[in-house]
């Protein structure tokens, strides 16, 4: 009895400290100054994250200067609206273009714009906005619940569990995408090649520069993700124009149903559990340093693909697919926060910023944080929050205004798109060069796509390839090229085993739809 | 010991069987041959080793890995396009290309091109009112206003609200 009053008084304790920990950030955050900076952020970042050839990183760089009058909470949670902002940014501009404006994104490509070609653009916007709602809502919650359990297993990922982890990632990602593994697995280790391209991340040696100054520095990201999706996206809708003679809309259905365009309640209730897995999955995941959102949107895509009543709609305009990318996706948001928060270790560009925002104020991030500055914290938290409140307001906005993209005349907006690509991918680094990245890799998704291959796990391939890279060669050089090390890891395994699952589970899944 | 005539019938079968065979055939055959140009000449002669012998730490150990994998993989491709027609599901939906597409392609090398020799400015206008006319649009007033206006807003925006220079091409450098 003793025993178990012990235990009962530390949880009383545990959750009294979380409450009044949390009354000091809601004091903390609640002034009109925040509440602004949270809906002006996420604005900011809404637009520039729907806009093909603009980046998070130039909202977030655009927005920077203005924080630095700021306090420290209005001017992070000025940046994390902005990061939350641009993430459905993102999503809206792969659901109207087929062009996804971050990686993670690009899963929702795959359904998202199916639909709004069938003239349902508003349903998959509003599908997009309200998973990544629950999905951000529920990973926040769970993060100021167990932040501390959180911390520590970010700690217990190093090198053989990051590149097992990224594995199985690919694998996933390269199941998923189109109808082919095989294929899929190509575009990955294709991608996976080109990210070589540049210095070797541990001996400064040049990877296929061709003596170029522009190739030592490799490709950037920005016009290699534009390039691959916009610019075969132009080129495929030419031939609908031309014959439709300019007049050609991006909607080819003109859905008579007015409910084609407002999701229903049984279509939430359907997709529910797909967003709150998504939530978990992202939360799980986005607690990884560095990984990012792309792979828990895609194992989550997986997740819901699998346990679905119509598997077969996926990749063809289904909204659990949606929920489930999107839901995982905006998940990692509050996550990311954690390795952040408790360890000082950014997981993203973003995340990087606002670490040097904490900096600049002269806040260090770790144990110390916790203890000085708890009101900060647990401000943040309420910020995080109330990004979410925000983006389901501003998105309502977007939604309303963004869907009538798909009546205008495709004559416009794709011309429109290839110009702004351009500028955009200049913009990164002032350099020509990069518009040229730009095309070469929008020629070259083009011709993927010509001979069935998708481009989305090129992509991701190409964002998580360093990952790969250093925790495959860093294991070996601990281990003195014993490849074993990969078995002695617990975590290692478990992900080899998901990746053999996977396979096994994705190449049955083809056969039966072969036999069928 | 397989006949040379079982597998220039296995070939001839899986080209002429349908465009999906042939297309993977096609597919997995170029990569295979690019994975092999990609270990025999690429890798030896494009990646620098300054840390041969030492495990896992030469440059050249990764792109390797990679090399043999495509290699594996487009092997596996054209297995499984050689297989008989009832193994094979159907292809999926993929692009064509027509003579509009090339065109277009074209205006993406000349507009590229263009920036170095006018400028961002010039060359974006003239590639928007190319683009709007290949895609079927002929009315060239909306053409020229919306290509005039569009330019001017991203150009405004990117120089003086992003404070990003555009390039003003060898052309407007001698002129100005």
């Amino acid at each position: 009895m003793d025993f178990l009053n012990i235990i009962w008084e530390v949880v009383i304790n545990y959750i009294a400290t979380y409450l009044h920990n949390f009354q000091l950030g809601i004091s903390y955050f609640f002034t009109w100054i925040n509440i602004a900076a949270i809906f002006g952020g996420v604005t900011i970042g809404c637009f520039f994250g729907a806009l093909p050839g603009m980046s998070i990183t130039m909202a977030v760089a655009l927005t920077m200067p203005f924080t630095f009058s700021m306090e420290p909470l209005t001017a992070i949670s000025l940046l994390l609206a902005v990061y939350v902002g641009a993430i459905y940014g993102g999503s809206i501009a792969a659901i109207l273009l087929n062009t996804p404006g971050t990686p993670a994104a690009a899963c929702t490509c795959m359904d998202g714009f199916k639909l709004s070609q069938q003239g349902q653009a508003g349903k998959a916007l509003q599908m997009a906005n309200w998973s990544s709602c629950v999905g951000d809502v529920l990973s926040t919650v769970i993060v100021i619940l167990v932040l501390p359990l959180l911390a520590k297993l970010a700690l217990y990922f190093g090198s053989p569990e990051y590149f097992a982890l990224i594995l199985f990632s690919i694998t996933v990602i390269g199941g998923v995408t189109g109808n082919s593994m095989i294929k899929g697995l190509i575009s990955g280790t294709l991608g996976f090649l080109v990210a070589t391209v540049g210095m070797d991340p541990f001996s400064g040696a040049g990877r296929f520069d061709f003596g170029t100054l522009e190739l030592m520095k490799g490709f950037a990201f920005v016009p290699l993700l534009i390039g691959l999706f916009a610019i075969p996206e132009v080129l495929t809708q030419l031939g609908r124009s031309r014959r439709l003679k300019g007049r050609a809309q991006i909607a080819v259905v003109d859905s008579p149903d007015p409910t084609a365009s407002k999701l229903t309640w049984p279509e939430f209730k359907g997709s529910l559990r797909h967003m709150l897995r998504g939530g978990i999955v992202g939360l799980i995941l986005g607690v990884i340093p560095g990984l990012g959102a792309t792979p828990a949107a895609f194992v989550s895509y997986e997740r819901a693909k699998r346990s679905s009543k119509e598997p077969e709609k996926f990749g063809h305009g289904s909204l659990e697919g949606i929920a489930a990318a999107e839901a995982g996706n905006n998940a990692v948001n509050g996550a990311t926060l954690v390795p952040l928060l408790t360890l000082g270790i950014p997981g993203d560009v973003i995340t990087a910023v606002m670490l040097g925002a904490f900096m600049i104020f002269d806040l260090k991030p770790g144990p110390l944080l916790f203890i000085q500055h708890i009101d900060l914290v647990f401000g943040l938290f309420c910020a995080l929050l109330m990004c979410d409140v925000a983006l389901r307001l501003v998105g309502m906005v977007f939604i309303r205004y963004a869907q009538l993209i798909t009546k205008v005349p495709t004559s416009f907006v794709f011309p429109a798109v290839a110009i702004l690509c351009v500028y955009g991918s200049y913009a990164i680094n002032n350099s020509v060069f990069d518009i040229l990245t730009m095309f070469v890799f929008g020629i070259v998704g083009f011709i993927m796509l010509v001979m069935g291959m998708s481009p989305i796990p090129f992509l991701i391939a190409f964002v998580l390839a360093p990952m790969l890279e250093k925790g495959l060669r860093r294991s070996l050089v601990i281990s003195d090229g014993d490849p074993l090390i990969f078995f002695k890891s617990p975590i290692a395994i478990i992900f080899f085993i998901l990746t053999i699952i996977a396979v096994i589970s994705l190449t049955r899944g083809s056969l039966r739809k072969y036999k069928d | 010991m397989v006949k040379s005539s079982t597998i220039k019938n296995t070939l001839s079968s899986a080209w002429s069987d349908s465009q999906g065979r042939r297309r993977d055939l096609c597919l997995g055959g170029v990569i295979l041959l690019f994975s092999l140009l990609l270990m025999f000449w690429l890798i030896p002669g494009y990646v620098m080793d300054y840390a041969t012998g030492e495990k896992g730490l030469s440059p050249r150990f990764f792109p390797y890995l990679v090399a043999l994998t495509i290699a594996l993989l487009s092997s596996i491709l054209i297995y499984k396009a050689l297989r008989p027609p009832e193994n094979q599901a159907q292809p999926e939906t993929s692009r064509q290309v027509d003579r509009a597409t090339l065109i277009c392609v074209g205006v993406f090398i000349a507009y590229q091109q263009a920036i170095s020799i006018i400028g961002l400015i010039p060359a974006s206008f003239l590639a928007l009112i190319s683009m709007m006319v290949l895609y079927g649009f002929r009315n060239w007033l909306t053409i020229g206003i919306f290509s005039a206006a569009l330019i001017a807003v991203l150009s405004f925006f990117f120089e003086k609200v992003a404070q990003v220079p555009l390039p003003r091409g060898l052309l407007l450098d001698w002129l100005f």
